[in-house]
């Protein structure tokens, strides 16, 4: 796919499109530009979408997912890095390295942080159904739309909405962890 | 049943909340997603400026194969007649001819030499590739699409997908969801789930 054969609106309405799911996924409207700049590159360049299996729009959604992971990945290793190293700082033994730190470390601390993370989520969600109930069947490996939906007697489409619900609530949890403004999204 | 670590279960949200984001959004035509932003108070004249920076900043395709592509394509368009010969290594350059008749030579051969260009990048150049955007975006189109894409999953054995796509078809289009094809295509997906 060459990205040169759409013209102006076409490209925009694909721009818009990207910009709107990294906005869904970071819930910031700065970090969902990069996203999207860095999702169009991957498209020019390692991505490039070829037509027959899914439409361009899924393609394009694909990456996105594909990227933000990646940043999702590198900020948890930034996070885990920056923390022992603030651990070794403290302490009055040999200070090592960041990438000393990386080479043994122990994901302890992520576990930890995902523990007060999905405590949040729960409370924020506390008798909201069939948001809790959602959770609470995804804790025990059940994460298809379809099941989820069979399992509690509601459409895909009242998943779906449930889904894009707890969103909402984690972006706001990773937000006010950051010390950013929660944005409305 | 094995129960998800803390660190599991937000992962598995994550994707699984992100997967809803993207299902709805391509739900959603072009037009709805920009009135969207407009009403989230998101400035869309500048996205769109930004899309257009981005894309006017990329090399241009056509410049950068219209020389290779040349070459191979062009030679048997070339003009036989007013082909100019190179003088060859041994040979003394001297000018031969008057200036007005170099000229006469020079400008046909100049401008078939361009049309050859012309010519070559047009057949390089791949046939436009429209956005897959529904023909139709009334609810009972975007059903028919969807009932279409269930059809693909349903037969290439991806059951729940099948039965999410015929689910989201038959909100938008209740009636439609009531033929022997999609009775069986439920009952397919039904017997798929139970006995993967």
């Amino acid at each position: 796919m060459d990205i040169n054969t759409l013209d102006g609106a076409q490209r925009k309405e694909l721009w818009l499109l990207v910009f709107r799911l990294a906005r869904a996924a970071t819930g910031s409207t700065e970090r969902a530009k990069d996203l999207t700049q860095k999702t169009f590159l991957r498209l020019l360049t390692t991505s490039p979408w070829t037509a027959g299996k899914i439409t361009l729009e899924a393609h394009v959604g694909g990456i996105l997912q594909s990227v933000y992971s990646h940043e999702v990945a590198l900020e948890v290793n930034r996070r885990e890095l920056e923390r022992r190293y603030a651990e070794e700082q403290t302490l009055s033994g040999p200070v090592v390295s960041p990438e000393a730190a990386m080479l043994d470390e122990e994901p302890t601390s992520e576990r930890v942080y995902a523990t007060q993370l999905v405590g949040k989520l729960r409370l924020k969600l506390a008798g909201r159904q069939p948001d809790v109930a959602i959770c609470d069947l995804m804790a025990d490996d059940t994460t298809k739309p379809a099941e989820l939906a069979k399992l509690l007697g509601c459409t895909a489409y009242e998943v779906r909405e449930a889904l894009k619900r707890i969103r909402r609530y984690m972006k706001s949890i990773v937000a006010a962890e950051r010390g950013e403004d929660e944005e409305v999204t | 049943m094995a129960r998800r670590t803390a660190k599991e279960l937000w992962d598995a949200l994550d994707k699984a909340t992100l997967d809803a984001e993207l299902e709805s959004e391509l739900a959603m035509t072009p037009e709805e997603r920009r009135q969207d932003l407009v009403k989230a108070g998101v400035d869309v004249d500048a996205l769109d400026a930004e899309a257009d920076a981005f894309f006017a900043s990329l090399p241009a395709k056509a410049v950068a194969t219209a020389a290779p592509a040349a070459s191979p394509t062009a030679a048997p368009d070339a003009p036989s007649a007013p082909v100019v010969a190179a003088p060859s290594a041994s040979a003394p350059v001297t000018v031969l001819r008057p200036k007005r008749r170099r000229l006469a030579v020079v400008l046909p051969v100049g401008l078939a030499l361009a049309a050859a260009v012309a010519l070559a990048i047009k057949v390089s150049l791949p046939e436009p590739v429209p956005i897959a955007i529904p023909p139709d975006d009334t609810p009972a189109g975007r059903a028919a699409a969807l009932r279409a894409d269930a059809r693909k999953s349903c037969n290439a054995h991806r059951w729940p997908r099948c039965v999410d796509e015929l689910d989201d078809a038959k909100e938008l289009d209740p009636a439609g969801d009531d033929t022997p094809e999609i009775r069986e295509m439920r009952r397919a997906a039904a017997e798929g789930m139970a006995h993967p």
